[in-house]
């Protein structure tokens, strides 16, 4: 009878333990297509400043930290007969784990991940980053990778022959919310904006150099 | 023929002598005619003086908005009406209200007003024609009938012309308010310098409110309506307790957090702020060595407010990926002007002059602090240590990561959540807007992520040279 009862306060416990475990890492694994871009070397033109002030829709939904702030045209030109568009919106991230994502989100699933680790004192700062949206004006695909601090500039994106070339350095993204961080990766999204409120510049100079590239 | 005309002047003379009956009939009632949105505006009106201006807001009956009224001994509300009191009752029967009338001797009353022109509160006499006291369930409302030229409802009406041609579709520029008081027209613009008005501009309105209603009296001010300020507006002279962006350079990349301003204020002659050191991610050690650049509220170059050290407490690298500090306040010298003030310390006052300063063991486990961050506004706890030693884990400046471990912290239930880092952390002197400065918040502890343990705040005592938030 007791060992009976061990038995059953056992598996009473194993499954709390479980069903804790679920909990905590609901969702935790974001099911969005990553693709990785090399750094090579590239030449084209670089455009004038462009804007853009219409709404921005990306599919699937990224649940990330977004600041209050729009996105707005960092640069935009033509490669080849097609249009491209980069953006960029504010980030928060939080020291917990570095990642952009909710604070409520990246706790629950730091502590699936270390559930050792998880009780603990925390210093409060918000840390800011950039996501930068590279968009296919014409198919609507769109990058989406995060970088800290220094996002694109105009004078940072090169419109070549055959892809958009990037002059920035550690675009990362993470597979799951309080996951590592993946450079030069970025999220594959479809995407919807506004034409109409899309003003692009012209080409203004020729440049050279190692770029990430997009697409490959 | 002849017979056929005898009728009718026959049917005519019945005609009018009955019109003349049913005017005689009629000639001591008032009727109102009260729209069903007038009644109910009145209805949610619980006042009697509320109910009646609820009525003149529609035009329904000729008196103005609840003044505050003397008749040299006391002051009192009251109404101001163009007509008698019966039009009044007629109206407020039919919403509901079956108030008593009982005229009162008055020869003049005393209105107070806000005079726009002058930026002062008036008294402006009224010769009386008759007044009443009007009574209703142990409310009492006094009724003066004067020669006043527009009742409440003509006054909107005007109003409502006058703003949507001049405010909304902007025909005269710079316009920034439109309003009604009493009898005037209130007319704000954003044309002038420190409250005067600049005279082309008066006239100019003056001109076109004459177009649209020559009689009416305008008061024309220099206003400018400024946003409800927050913890993220711009702050110049600079205080304690608004929204900071930080930036650092590093080995590998620069990098950004937005915190909260702790305590400004002085060491010896010169003005520094506070802030918590991780803010900047423990920038100028002997292997974090870069330069710090503290923004208020964005992070752009046009609102730096320091970018100079002052000094950092006393630290040592017990290894490579463990620091070991005495503070986690970084002081850094301010290069804009300041107020030894903390923003919204509590949610009743908009400043807090900071009058004290307090070292650790100067406040008890008994006295309330609060706290004024950029996340959870005001917050408010006790201490529960003194002294507590706390290892902030997984640390980053550019490409290395480590802990940190603070020593002599103070432990407290003052709730703080991200963005908190920072924020001056104080007690009430008396009232909620003089301050003593205590501290600023550090961090916090929690229980799986999940649950709030405590916030640990660094006092101000702990820096290694004397500073005065008070001056």
């Amino acid at each position: 009878m007791k060992v009976k009862l061990i038995i059953i306060a056992v598996v009473i416990i194993l499954f709390s333990l479980l069903a804790i475990y679920l909990y905590l890492s609901w969702g935790c694994r974001l099911e969005i297509d990553i693709k990785c871009f090399d750094t090579v070397p590239g030449e084209g033109d670089v455009w004038s400043p462009c804007s853009y002030d219409g709404d921005v829709k990306i599919e699937p939904e990224i649940p990330l930290n977004w600041a209050g702030d729009r996105f707005t045209c960092a640069a935009g030109g033509r490669v080849g007969n097609k249009t491209y568009v980069v953006l960029t919106r504010t980030v928060q991230v939080y020291s917990l784990t570095y990642t952009p994502f909710s604070y409520e989100d990246t706790a629950r699933c730091y502590c699936a991940k270390h559930p050792l680790n998880c009780i603990r004192a925390e210093t409060l700062p918000i840390y800011v980053a950039k996501a930068v949206l590279v968009v296919d004006v014409n198919s609507g695909t769109g990058y989406l990778g995060i970088v800290y601090t220094y996002p694109p500039r105009y004078s940072d994106v090169v419109f070549g022959n055959d892809g958009v070339y990037l002059a920035l350095r550690d675009v990362w993204v993470v597979r799951e919310i309080a996951g590592d961080h993946i450079s030069n990766c970025f999220y594959v999204v479809k995407v919807r904006l506004e034409r109409e409120r899309l003003r692009l510049g012209q080409p203004i100079n020729r440049t050279s150099g190692v770029f990430i590239k997009i697409p490959n | 023929m002849a017979r056929g005309l005898w009728w009718i002047g026959v049917a005519f003379v019945i005609l009018s002598v009955s019109l003349a009956l049913w005017g005689v009939g009629h000639a001591g009632r008032v009727d109102v005619a009260a729209p069903r949105e007038a009644i109910n505006y009145a209805g949610n009106h619980t006042t009697l003086w509320g109910k009646i201006a609820a009525l003149a807001h529609f035009d329904v009956i000729k008196t103005t908005e609840p003044l505050t009224c003397s008749d040299g001994v006391a002051n009192f509300t009251c109404l101001l009406s163009k007509t008698d009191v019966r039009p009044i009752l007629s109206a407020l029967s039919k919403a509901g209200v079956k108030a008593e009338a009982r005229e009162v001797g008055a020869e003049w009353v005393l209105v107070l007003y806000y005079n726009y022109t002058t930026a002062q509160w008036q008294w402006k006499n009224h010769t009386v024609i008759k007044a009443w006291e009007l009574t209703w369930k142990n409310q009492t409302v006094k009724v003066y009938q004067t020669n006043i030229k527009k009742s409440l409802g003509e006054m909107l009406r005007l109003k409502e012309r006058i703003s949507e041609k001049f405010l909304i579709k902007g025909e005269l520029k710079n316009i920034t308010l439109v309003g009604a008081v009493l009898e005037s027209l209130v007319v704000g613009t954003s044309n002038g310098t420190l409250g005067r008005v600049d005279e082309n501009a008066r006239e100019r309105i003056r001109k076109k409110i004459r177009e649209i209603d020559p009689e009416v009296n305008v008061e024309i001010a220099h206003i400018e309506p400024n946003t409800v300020q927050n913890r993220d507006s711009v702050f110049r002279p600079l205080v304690g307790g608004v929204k900071i962006a930080t930036m650092w350079t590093t080995d590998i990349r620069p990098n950004s957090t937005n915190c909260t301003l702790g305590f400004v204020g002085r060491w010896g002659d010169t003005p520094i702020l506070t802030t918590a050191w991780h803010c900047i991610a423990w920038t100028y050690t002997a292997k974090t060595q870069g330069s710090a650049y503290i923004y208020q509220p964005l992070a752009s170059s046009r609102y730096l407010i320091s970018s100079d050290l002052a000094a950092t407490c006393s630290y040592i690298w017990e290894s490579e990926n463990k620091l070991i500090v005495t503070c986690d306040i970084i002081p850094m010298r301010l290069s804009t002007s300041y107020e030894p003030k903390v923003f919204r310390p509590d949610t009743s006052t908009t400043f807090g002059q900071v009058v004290t300063k307090y070292c650790k063991y100067d406040v008890s486990t008994m006295r309330v602090l609060a706290k004024a961050g950029i996340k959870t506004d005001v917050t408010k706890g006790f201490i529960k240590s003194y002294n507590v030693d706390v290892t902030y884990r997984n640390q980053r400046w550019g490409s290395r990561t480590f802990d940190v471990v603070v020593k002599y912290l103070v432990s407290t239930s003052i709730y703080v959540e991200p963005g908190d880092s920072g924020s001056p952390v104080f007690t009430y002197e008396g009232s909620a807007d003089r301050l003593g400065a205590y501290g600023i918040v550090s961090g916090r502890f929690m229980l799986f992520n999940i649950f709030f343990i405590e916030s640990y705040v660094q006092n101000l005592c702990d820096l290694p040279f004397i500073f005065d938030p008070t001056r």
